[in-house]
């Protein structure tokens, strides 16, 4: 009779022979399997029970490769145009990867992609000049990241949003001191190609060309449930980021300046107003505070 | 003596929400008895999936089916993820909570699989604790489902059905029969469904789960990606004649069709208690009886059948 084993040695056994890279019998062999059960892949009976129509190795291999198939099955739906890009078979070679060296923790396949892009940029080949062709995967992977968590993370919907006339309230002379506060869903992504119009041709079934480098500063939000984009100049977006940090107008003009070349004041001055009106329309913002209000 | 379905409701025929299916929910209002949702897909939204659910609750009964509870799990018991179930329950008014009786990881790692567990002992008092806890933790009775199953372990002692018999016993928790699982299990393990079906504690079983599988030939895969196969039905009428009766879900996870097929699914169900037969048209027939190729040994990555549970939520983007 064979000894029983503890169901916490047959668990980690299990879990690392079935997530093991190179396969169940590589995973049977490696040392930290061995370490819960120290068997060989010849004793696997000793183990697993064979069927009338099916060895215990290739019993326990359909679990091994549900479990790939799986997590590389849902990172495709959460990235398609990093899918299209790549094609098939690369992206289920470097999904593998990530999925490798990033195991979900996560009761939730919602949470699975969150280190995908971190990952792409980890493994950037360091030989390819920037901006290259690795540097569109990885903006790819963070916009369509981006997009999902705005999809799914907290909105605006049932909030009261900041109206244009909001803004004509406000005294002239205390309009560098207001604080703009963002909707939860707001986000801000810089990128070295126009992924935004890539990753909208492919969810449109379209088969776009991967695009020259152009810098792209992308707005993101989301408005009654679905995710909108938007490019902004650079001056705008060195704004909004220093506005989205929790500065005054007053102190993010200053911050925004300090980064743009000389001569950018005009720009801010010329394109406030216009600026404001935009962010209202677009529902970017909850509202406007001033310190005593 | 116990109550059957444990004072649990009969809610009548029901299908699994999936979010292809919302644009046809929300403008035709199909005349379903309730629907079935993945409590992982909703407890952290704040999104779409948040918003089409309430209004799905606001006219249908809906009870929660998890995946990540991990009952089995030698790690310790999750009480975030208990409490975000517990908060999703009281805002949908879930006429009740089920998950596996499996265990989806260890080490802190989740597979997003639902794994076998020996049937023995040692397992059976580590299970019924956690059961235990977890109800009262969530103040409510847990319906556990068999999953499908592809391996059983030389560490087992006793036979599943006895498992789950001692199991729900013990732990005073419900069950989810899912009759394609039996099926499927039964066949990779050369057991008779038959036998399986009639031993369990049938007063405790509160839901019956009906799928489409993949018959591999060597092996059947959980794909939930077809019809219901007539052996499975056959089953099903077992089932019903031993329980009374009980909700009834269809699941449809992959290759979804359009909500009117998921649906004429699962009414051939209450056909079949009415009339005694089911008719299948011949496209459905022979989907559903069709062998596939699926070769275990293929390694990673190459193997195309994907078992459930595999369910994501895209994102909707303007």
């Amino acid at each position: 009779m064979t000894k029983q084993r503890s169901l916490q040695s047959l668990q980690r056994w299990v879990q690392e022979v079935i997530t093991h890279p190179d396969g169940i019998a590589a995973g049977i062999e490696s040392p930290t399997a061995k370490q819960q059960i120290d068997i060989d892949v010849a004793n696997i009976e000793q183990v697993v029970e064979p069927s009338s129509r099916l060895g215990s190795r290739e019993r326990l291999a359909v679990y091994g490769n549900a479990y790939f198939a799986r997590l590389v099955e849902c990172l495709g739906e959460e990235f398609p145009a990093t899918r299209f890009a790549l094609g098939e078979e690369t992206f289920e070679s470097f999904t593998f990867g990530y999925v490798n060296d990033s195991p979900s923790s996560s009761y939730s396949l919602g949470c699975l992609g969150e280190r995908f892009a971190q990952y792409l940029t980890d493994t950037r080949p360091s030989d390819v000049p920037k901006p290259g062709w690795p540097d569109f995967l990885i903006d790819l992977a963070k916009v369509e990241r981006t997009y999902a968590e705005v999809f799914d993370g907290p909105g605006p919907e049932n909030l009261d949003t900041l109206k244009p006339e909001d803004l004509q309230v406000i005294p002239p002379e205390r309009v560098s001191e207001i604080r703009f506060v963002p909707v939860p869903s707001l986000r801000l992504m810089e990128a070295a190609f126009p992924v935004h119009e890539y990753v909208t041709a492919v969810r449109r079934d379209r088969a776009p060309e991967i695009p020259m480098p152009a810098e792209t500063l992308l707005v993101i939000t989301r408005r009654e449930f679905v995710v909108r984009r938007g490019t902004v100049s650079r001056a705008e977006f060195q704004l909004l980021r220093a506005i989205i940090d929790g500065n005054s107008l007053g102190q993010a003009i200053e911050l925004a300046a300090e980064v743009m070349p000389a001569g950018s004041d005009d720009e801010f001055a010329a394109n406030l107003s216009e600026w404001f009106q935009h962010w209202a329309s677009a529902g970017w913002f909850l509202r406007v505070e001033l310190s005593d209000s | 003596m116990t109550e059957a379905r444990l004072g649990l409701p009969n809610l009548g025929f029901g299908v699994g929400l999936r979010t292809t299916h919302y644009p046809h929910i929300l403008k035709h209002k199909p005349d379903v008895d309730w629907f079935e949702i993945i409590s992982e897909n909703y407890m952290d939204s704040g999104g779409r999936p948040r918003q089409v659910l309430e209004q799905i609750v606001e006219q249908y009964k809906v009870v929660m089916h998890g995946v990540s509870l991990s009952i089995g799990s030698t790690d310790p018991l999750n009480f975030e993820y208990l409490g975000k179930l517990k908060t999703l329950a009281e805002w949908t008014n879930a006429a009740w909570i089920s998950d596996h009786v499996c265990w989806t990881g260890v080490n802190g790692l989740n597979g997003h699989d639902l794994l076998p567990l020996p049937y023995n002992e040692e397992t059976l008092r580590h299970v019924v604790s956690r059961i235990k806890t977890a109800q009262d933790f969530l103040e409510r009775p847990l319906v556990l489902e068999n999953p499908s199953t592809y391996v059983t372990f030389t560490d087992s002692t006793m036979s599943e059905w006895d498992f789950v018999t001692r199991m729900a016993e013990e732990s005073d928790c419900g069950l989810l029969l899912d009759v394609n699982n039996v099926y499927v299990s039964c066949f990779n393990h050369d057991l008779d469904p038959e036998d399986f079906i009639r031993s369990l504690p049938h007063e405790r079983i509160v839901q019956f789960h009906l799928a489409g599988h993949t018959d591999c030939g060597t092996h059947i895969i959980d794909t939930h990606d077809n019809f219901v196969v007539d052996k499975v039905w056959e089953l099903y009428q077992l089932a019903h004649k031993l329980t009374g009766g009980v909700s009834t879900l269809l699941e449809w996870d992959a290759q979804i069709p359009d909500f009117d097929v998921v649906h004429g699914e699962v009414l051939k169900a209450r056909d079949l208690i009415q009339d005694g037969s089911v008719t299948l048209d011949t496209q459905s027939r022979a989907d559903a009886d069709s062998v596939a190729s699926d070769d275990p040994a293929q390694g990673p990555r190459r193997s195309a059948t994907v078992p459930q549970p595999a369910v994501f939520v895209a994102a909707e983007v303007e």
